[in-house]
């Protein structure tokens, strides 16, 4: 806490000294709404009003949020790091949320709240403040996490274990230690495989870092040639639709002709003066008809 | 009851009933043809299965503008029918 007091006039210097666009991102993984259109002094403010409230809220209630969405994190991870995973979860369902963390969600989902409030209420408000988009995204996602867990666990897979953190770095005993309990060989020996055996993950790891970046170019192509046959398939649509519409036009308008000479009939005709009849486009017959007084 | 013999009537008739069940035929047939692919063995059950998981990701928003002239396509059709009862009614 001291440490991030004291390197405070370092950092807020630096971010006065960002770029707008970098304020912005660095804005937004902090979980601040921010737009690229705003005046560069508004966006330092809002920055700096996340800072206070980050200093304020406690590091405890932040990472029990973040295992409440069993996020995979180290103990001792900083107030800015958990922010971070805060910020990109979208998760409703506060069940096992505690109540210390349901606050400080609360807080930095900027919905206001105090500290003596009935949950209930906090996590109606919460509930009420989420975007709509957001809600009916998660909602397709559901959809979607329910049909590929049906795929690929057969049914829906069971609740996991108990959260646990990521080890921490430098966790290990060092060398020394273990020379002193196992003995020169047996040490060094654990030390080598230990080494090996990181190189390998390394290796591995890289592997299946490039695998998924195959992957995600596969299913990038796949996704643009749905586009495209989609796309294809609403211009065919729509193609249909404007011959239809033509046809349409083309039916109305020989109903409407229809309907005008059906309306000129023999009886009609007699109003017309004998001189005018023959240069009428209409019927021959209706025309004697109407010179000899019949009717239809 | 004798009912008078309109050629465009006819036209218009055959037309709409040769282009719905040309229509129907072929996306039954493309259906049953993707249905029967599809359920060909485990390997094209998953493709399907993802084929599925990829049409549910379509952001309808890409092709907000397509849907917009579609829906505004419909519209006039249904007016333009509505407006051939009327016409027809007047007579």
């Amino acid at each position: 806490m001291s440490g991030s007091v004291r390197d405070r006039p370092e950092k807020t210097r630096a971010l006065s000294e960002l770029p707008a666009d970098e304020l912005v991102r660095y804005g937004q993984e902090l979980g601040v709404q921010l737009d690229a259109r705003m005046a560069r002094g508004e966006l330092l403010r809002r920055i700096r009003e996340r800072q206070e409230l980050l200093l304020d809220l406690e590091r405890d209630a932040m990472l029990d949020i973040v295992v409440w969405a069993r996020y995979p994190v180290r103990a001792s991870a900083s107030k800015e790091e958990l922010a971070r995973l805060i910020a990109s979860l979208g998760k409703m369902d506060f069940r096992n949320l505690s109540d210390r963390g349901l606050i400080a969600l609360a807080r930095l989902r900027d919905v206001p709240c105090q500290k003596d409030e009935p949950r209930e209420s906090l996590e109606d408000r919460l509930r009420a403040a989420e975007p709509i988009w957001n809600r009916l995204r998660r909602g397709r996602r559901r959809i979607v996490a329910s049909l590929i867990t049906r795929v690929v666990n057969g049914q829906e897979a069971a609740e996991s274990e108990v959260y646990r953190f990521l080890p921490e770095e430098g966790a290990a005993p060092s060398l020394k230690e273990r020379i002193a309990e196992d003995g020169v060989v047996g040490s060094l020996t654990r030390k080598i495989r230990s080494v090996a055996d990181d190189y390998v993950r390394e290796k591995l790891d890289e592997i299946e870092v490039r695998i998924d970046q195959k992957l995600d170019e596969i299913d990038r192509r796949l996704a643009e040639w749905r586009d495209q046959e989609v796309a294809n398939r609403l211009k065919l649509i729509k193609i249909t639709l404007v011959g239809s519409v033509l046809v349409a036009i083309l039916s109305l308008a020989y109903s409407y002709v229809k309907s005008q000479s059906l309306d000129a009939t023999p009886e009609k005709l007699e109003s017309i003066p004998a001189d005018k009849q023959s240069e009428t486009w209409l019927p021959t017959e209706w025309l004697d008809r109407a010179e000899t007084g019949g009717t239809c | 009851m004798a009912t008078e013999f309109d050629m465009f009537f006819t036209f218009r008739w055959l037309l709409a009933i040769v282009c719905t069940v040309y229509a129907v035929v072929c996306i039954w047939r493309s259906w049953v043809g993707w249905l029967m692919y599809f359920r060909s063995g485990r390997r094209t059950a998953v493709l399907g299965h993802y084929a599925m998981v990829l049409l549910l990701r379509v952001r309808i928003r890409r092709f907000s503008c397509e849907l917009f002239q579609i829906a505004a396509l419909l519209a006039i059709l249904g007016w333009l029918v509505y407006v051939h009862r009327w016409v027809e009614g007047a007579t």
